[in-house]
């Protein structure tokens, strides 16, 4: 019964209201586009597989409502996430500003191990728009300051980037399960150890 | 390649586009009417039309499939439902004798007719007869008759359903349907009625073209390792559901759902037996089954070993099986899968090849020969073993020369049979050890395993001690005569504990239970090897013939059986020892007596508990003793109704049954016509009791005060736009100042007017270039400032009379633009008459520099600002029409601009003039006018809230593409907000007035009934109490009214397991259904309101639930799974039985609530 084990990657997308969330997630799922997107509430997600070298994992990217005051609710499902997404608009400056409660909050809430390391990826949206405020050196710096946030630009109305941007997640929270899983992985499993040498002989599996 | 098909595709579609839509049903009908020639005439023409349209679609649904996933899964159901299409399409009008005179006239027989003649379709035959599916599926369909178990019928059916069509399945698969469907058309006189389909001279061509787009996709076999865990879309599930439940469903359909409503208090107290047996899913039950014993995401392998023995049955040679041990949740399952289902039947029943794969893949029967096998299968499922260690108490193990054997003894006395471990080694170690990690957070075996150094886990030695030096206790060391090697032959029994049991155990029991470990040493209880062994082979003892599969079979004898074996054994084995017998006897009696006690304790408490839930939660849910009679429920609030029980009465002065109206529209909703005249007394806008008179007066003092906050915030607005261009203007004037030549920046002409219009067409034109995507609606204002400047610095240098602008006319300049792109200030231009008349007054003194067109815009709003009046608007807007239509006449000509372009320019423009007007005071001091900063900030980030999200409300709704009606929209927001500033504004607000202003189309009302809307609602928004106590509240009726999914969704779920109706609550499921059925929705639950109910929400939400009931349990959906499925599902939900189940359910819980 040998499987190999199956991998999920839960992936929470956060910030403020209008950003592009949800165009990001269905512009990566589903490489489309629409302008009928409404305001998130409560939160939804899809799934996508994506190959990341030799191994096909599963991404399940849960999008949220973006007003702060929701974030109560996020709490339930930012807990287990293996990676998250912050998002700000490249022509609205408040949201690039709120970056830093978002990733604050979310350290907060979800409690991952390790938060220090936990990989987070920050996308700058709406690059497609021709009025961009928030220049690109300076999300730049506040990510290099954030232990090295990997950056992206993207324009969801035109995917621009997001494919990469999105396999950047997987890469990083592939990486960090692995860092993770590997110590405490064979843990469950605890026949097969040096003090069952019988087992390899009498078992005609 | 494909998306050149997609197109072909979709231009047929245009061309069909104005037919109906007509549904698969709609198509049996047609092929059912097919061979019914006498009123074939009648309907030829229309059946030739639906039955393209309904392929026409099906194609269309394949090319959009293929186009996202690249290929398409052989098994994926949309080849199915094509197949389907295209059969009823040549099915229409097949001669009756067309394919020989002894032969019906089926597709299939047609299509060896022509193979003769056609080598595609000679291919497909070939490849179908050696598939020899159809003498299965025609075996099949006679031993469905034998089968009883309905599991059985529901798996050939579906093996008939899929080789139903099966050679059209393979012509597209080898990608010649086409080619013959080609040659069937150009031979249609031969085989087929003059009216057909096929025969008609455009329709057929039509549909051969048709098809040429699927035949030319890949398709797939190929799955990868992951392929089961991609999950379906929600409408595929529901899809598949209804393909294998309505057949068998339909007929008994009531009878189904009824039972399943009913509390189920029995399966609260005990299920451990129950659970023996698991009830297979539906949906491909083997492959799932045998998916679920491999690692996966949800449950976590512990434990596997093959060739396991166990004997299932009295008389029965032991099978062998795979056993498994799998960490869930916080449950350790233990799973016993027969060989048979493992791999095939190659060990039993020796049709080694085909039965394997009828095993993993029970759908595709057609490939099998052997027929019995199917029927084996079925056998196999009843055999496998399915148990929640939770369950178990005791675990006896006992080593044999012959191998090792565990009998595992459930809480409730049940004993299953022993698993028989053949092969030497350990394996019981293992097993046990890893049980026990299994177990180990919540629950531990009793002893516990011991641990030595070099061995790692050993079996508790205590027992040794126990055997040599304590001879005088029940237990003598003459249990196990045949002890070869000292350390492996020996018996235990382990006892599960579960901590959270500690609890909940009745001490006395617990009490005897540490006492009887104490007899035998605190540990293991060593056991006579001969106790339980059902194949007695070498013991020789005759009590032990026992067979434990039936103790299975009777679970009431079986309460005992555990201990009697012992007993008994003990017994008939051991004469010298009549003592410890007696005190066994005696402890045993005991037990007995202490879980007979305990279970109908614990039964009683049960029932106390569920009597407690009715009591405390629910009865308050329902009114009690309002039954309403069903005589009349299909009687809507019609016309004439509301005429009749409401106008004229009022006329009369007579009193008004309101009841009578709210029954009617609880049971019929309200016809859409007068929506607007009931509303308001549903939203409780008017009391019915009232007069006219006073309603009128009602409506004065609402306008009024609406006036007057609108008055309010529309200052406030004012001073919240200000600040904003301060603080960004600023901003944007020095960057200005640093790209500009500094030389220029101390200059400060006069503003030329000619220069700002030159800039603000270049703007305009700028903005329409991109005003037609999203994005442009979520811009925030501040947003648009910088590339102006970008813009007007790259200018500088080609247009010399750019050169002078300083930072002050830049800055207007970024100003006018933040108009242009801000849909928040357009608004105000043209409602807000009153507000403006303020407004002016502030501003009028600032303003020096204006434009010519500026001024006569502005006298035009002056003279309007007197009356809020639709016409006046459209003055307005015609006015601007005209200037905008003039000046896009002037700055480009060529733009090609949609209509509904015009009407955003429309708003864009006149803003623009008013924006001119104010942006002169664009520097002077802060100020906040009569309010104050913390007003001012509070109010401006709402402000911006609202914008945001007014702007994406509904936009695919048609009334909500008219601009007026979002300005309508947001007006109402705004003034909601302003007077509720300590609420604010939170997300979905917009949602919630949306419906009420599409009923209403005016501002005042809408405002009025949704103010009254919030205070039901306003609680369920976050930080307040509501949602919580909706979640409770359906916890407890989901336990109540359908234990069964209940139980699923608790085990399932963490403690946000009703996280999926969150926004059903939020919103009062307004974003469940289209519009149409929202009105009657929420009609509803103001009319349930006054009848039944002050929670109405609840129970569509339950119905909601109890309508996919099935799919949610078939599916075993956890909490994620059904997020997704109901996110998926919005506006997709069938509302009017929604809404019926909803009223059962009230029924129903009033029943409960009444019978105890």
């Amino acid at each position: 019964m040998s499987s190999r084990k199956k991998v999920l990657l839960k992936v929470i997308i956060l910030g403020d209201s209008g950003v592009g969330k949800t165009s990001l997630m269905n512009q990566f799922v589903n490489r489309k586009f629409t302008n009928q997107y409404k305001a998130t509430i409560g939160a939804d997600f899809l799934t996508k597989e994506v190959q990341i070298d030799d191994r096909l994992v599963t991404m399940q990217i849960w999008d949220t409502a973006g007003q702060e005051r929701f974030q109560s609710l996020g709490v339930a499902f930012y807990r287990g996430a293996d990676c998250c997404v912050l998002v700000y608009d490249v022509t609205v400056a408040n949201s690039f500003k709120a970056l830093e409660s978002w990733r604050d909050e979310f350290l907060i809430q979800a409690g991952p191990r390790d938060p220090e390391n936990f990989p987070f990826v920050v996308i700058g949206n709406k690059i497609d728009l021709e009025n961009r405020l928030v220049q690109m050196r300076k999300a730049q710096n506040w990510c290099t300051d954030k232990n090295n946030i990997p950056y992206y630009e993207t324009s969801a109305k035109e995917g621009v980037n997001v494919e990469k941007a999105f396999e950047t997640v997987a890469r990083n929270a592939l990486a960090r399960e692995k860092e993770i899983d590997t110590p405490d992985f064979p843990m469950p499993i605890r026949i097969p150890t040096e003090d069952k040498p019988k087992d390899s002989s009498g078992c005609p599996c | 390649m494909i998306t050149a098909l997609v197109d072909i595709v979709f231009d047929l579609q245009s061309i069909y586009d104005q037919h109906k839509i007509l549904d698969q049903k709609v198509v049996l009908c047609i092929m059912y009417e097919c061979y019914n020639p006498c009123r074939l005439f009648v309907i030829e023409e229309e059946v030739r039309e639906k039955l393209l349209w309904n392929l026409k679609r099906e194609v269309k649904q394949m090319m959009e499939e293929a186009v996202m996933k690249k290929c398409i899964h052989e098994e994926n159901c949309i080849i199915t439902t094509l197949c389907g299409a295209v059969e009823a399409c040549l099915l229409h009008g097949l001669k009756r004798r067309a394919v020989g005179l002894f032969k019906t006239s089926t597709t299939m027989a047609l299509l060896q007719k022509i193979a003769k003649q056609c080598p595609e379709a000679a291919d497909v035959v070939k490849t179908v007869d050696e598939n020899d599916s159809f003498s299965i599926s025609k075996k099949l369909s006679s031993i469905t008759h034998h089968i009883t178990s309905i599991e059985e019928t529901r798996r050939t059916l579906k093996a008939a359903w899929y080789s139903r069509y099966l050679w059209i399945r393979t012509a597209l698969i080898n990608r010649s349907l086409h080619k013959i469907v080609d040659f069937i058309i150009r031979n249609a006189l031969k085989y087929y009625e003059p009216y057909a389909l096929v025969a008609d001279s455009v329709q057929g061509p039509i549909f051969s073209s048709l098809l040429a787009g699927p035949c030319a996709l890949e398709f797939t076999k190929m799955k990868t390792t992951d392929h089961f865990w991609s999950d379906p879309p929600a409408a595929e599930i529901v899809q598949r559901h209804r393909m294998h439940s309505t057949r068998q469903t339909s007929s008994k359909l009531s009878p189904k759902l009824k039972p399943r409503l009913q509390m189920n208090l029995k399966r609260h107290t005990s299920s451990s037996s129950e659970e023996t047996r698991i009830t297979l899913p539906t949906s491909n039950p083997a492959r799932d089954y045998v998916e679920s014993l491999h690692q996966n995401a949800k449950s976590q392998l512990i434990y596997g070993k093959n060739n396991v023995l166990v004997q299932p049955k009295e008389g029965q040679d032991p099978l062998p099986g795979y056993l498994s041990l799998h960490l869930t949740n916080n449950d350790v399952i233990l799973k016993w899968t027969p060989n048979q289902l493992m791999n095939g039947y190659s060990s039993l029943n020796g049709s080694s090849s085909t039965g394997s794969e009828i095993s993993e893949n029970p759908k595709r029967t057609r490939c099998s020969s052997k027929t019995a096998d199917v029927l084996y299968s079925s056998v196999y499922w009843d055999y496998a073993i399915y148990l929640n260690m939770s369950n178990i108490v005791y675990l006896h193990c006992h080593q044999h020369l012959d191998g090792d054997r565990i009998v595992l003894v459930a809480k409730d006395g049940v004993q299953h049979p022993p698993f028989h471990i053949k092969d030497k080694g350990g394996h019981l170690l293992a097993f046990l050890s890893c049980l026990e990690s299994g177990l180990s957070p919540n629950g531990k075996l009793d002893p516990p395993l011991w641990f030595e150094k070099d061995k790692g886990k050993i079996f508790p030695k205590l027992h040794r001690r126990n055997d040599q030096q304590q001879n005088e206790s029940q237990v003598s060391p003459s249990a196990t005569p045949s002890s070869d090697e000292e350390e492996e032959i020996g018996d235990y029994v382990f006892r599960i504990v579960f901590y959270q049991d500690h609890n909940m155990v009745n001490p006395k029991q617990w009490q005897w239970s540490t006492s009887l470990s104490s007899a035998s040493q605190n540990s293991a209880l060593p056991l006579t090897d001969t106790t339980t062994s059902s194949v007695s082979s070498q013991s020789g003892s005759s009590v032990s013939q026992i067979s434990p599969l039936s103790t299975v079979n009777s679970p009431s004898l079986t309460e005992s059986f555990a201990s009697s074996s012992i007993s008994s054994t003990e017994c008939s084995s051991g004469i010298h020892k009549s003592v410890s017998v007696r005190t066994s006897i005696a402890s045993l009696c005991d037990t007995m007596r202490q879980q007979i006690l305990s279970r109908a304790f614990y039964g009683w408490i049960a029932y106390c508990r569920h009597l407690k839930t009715v009591r405390t939660h629910l009865a308050a849910l329902v009114y009690p003793g309002t039954y309403l009679n069903d005589r009349e429920q299909d009687t809507a609030l019609t016309i004439d109704a509301w005429t009749e029980l409401f106008l004229d009465r009022q006329s009369l002065h007579l009193p008004i049954d309101k009841k009578e109206i709210y029954r009617r529209i609880y049971y019929g909703g309200c016809a859409p016509s007068i929506r607007k005249q009931v509303w308001p007394f549903l939203l409780m806008h008017y009391p019915f009791e009232s007069t006219i008179e006073e309603r009128e007066e009602i409506n004065r003092t609402t306008a009024e005060n609406y006036k007057r906050l609108a008055i309010d915030w529309r200052d406030a607005e004012d001073i919240v736009c200000r600040l904003d261009r301060e603080l960004y203007g600023r901003k944007g004037a020095r960057l200005i100042s640093s790209t500009l030549d500094s030389n220029d920046t101390s200059i400060v002409p006069a503003v030329n007017p000619e220069l700002i219009t030159n800039d603000k067409t270049l703007l305009i034109r700028k903005d329409s270039s991109f005003s037609n995507d999203v994005f442009f609606e979520d811009c925030t204002f501040h947003s648009i400032v910088l590339p102006i400047e970008e813009e007007s610095s790259r200018q500088s240098t080609p247009l010399c009379e750019n050169q002078p602008i300083t930072s002050n006319s830049a800055l207007i300049v970024t100003i006018r633009t933040q108009s242009v792109i801000d849909r928040a200030s357009p608004y105000h231009v043209i409602e807000t008459s009153c507000a403006d008349d303020d407004a002016s007054e502030i501003l009028t003194t600032d303003w020096n520099l204006q434009t010519d067109d500026n001024h006569q815009t502005n006298e035009d709003e002056n003279e309007n600002n007197d009356v809020i009046n639709d016409q006046n608007k459209e003055m307005v807007d015609d006015n601007a029409q005209c200037t905008n239509e003039r000046r896009f006449h002037i700055s480009s000509p060529s733009s090609s601009l949609t209509s509904s372009m015009d009407v955003y320019m429309d708003a864009v423009d006149i803003l623009q003039e008013q924006q001119d007007q104010k942006s002169d005071d664009s520097l002077i001091p802060v100020y906040y006018g009569r309010f104050t900063k913390e007003t001012i900030d509070l109010f401006s980030s709402n402000l911006h809230r609202i914008d945001k999200d007014v702007a994406r409300c509904d936009r695919n709704y048609i009334y909500y593409s008219n601009l007026n009606n979002l300005k309508k929209l947001r007006n109402i927001m705004c003034t909601y907000v302003w007077d509720n500033l300590s609420i604010g504004y939170i997300q979905g607000m917009c949602d919630l007035v949306a419906p009420l202003l599409v009923v209403f189309d005016e501002e005042v009302i809408t405002y009025s009934c949704f103010c009254y809307l919030m205070k039901r609602l306003v609680p369920n928004f976050p930080h307040g109490a509501g949602m919580d106590q909706h979640f409770a509240n359906m916890r407890s009726l989901l336990k109540i009214l359908d234990s069964e999914l209940y139980e699923h969704i608790h085990r399932t779920g963490d403690f946000t397991h009703f996280y999926f109706c969150y926004r059903w609550f939020l919103l009062d499921f307004k974003r469940e259904f289209v519009y149409n059925d929202i009105f009657r929705v929420w009609e509803i639950i103001a009319s349930a309101r006054r009848l039944v109910s002050k929670r109405f929400v609840l129970f569509i939400a339950l119905s909601m639930l109890k309508c996919y009931r099935d799919i949610i349990l078939d599916n075993r959906m956890d909490f994620t799974d059904i997020i997704r499925f109901f996110n998926e599902m919005a506006e997709r939900h069938d509302a009017t039985e929604i809404l019926r189940t909803a009223r059962d359910l009230v029924l129903e819980l009033q029943k409960v609530i009444d019978n105890k």
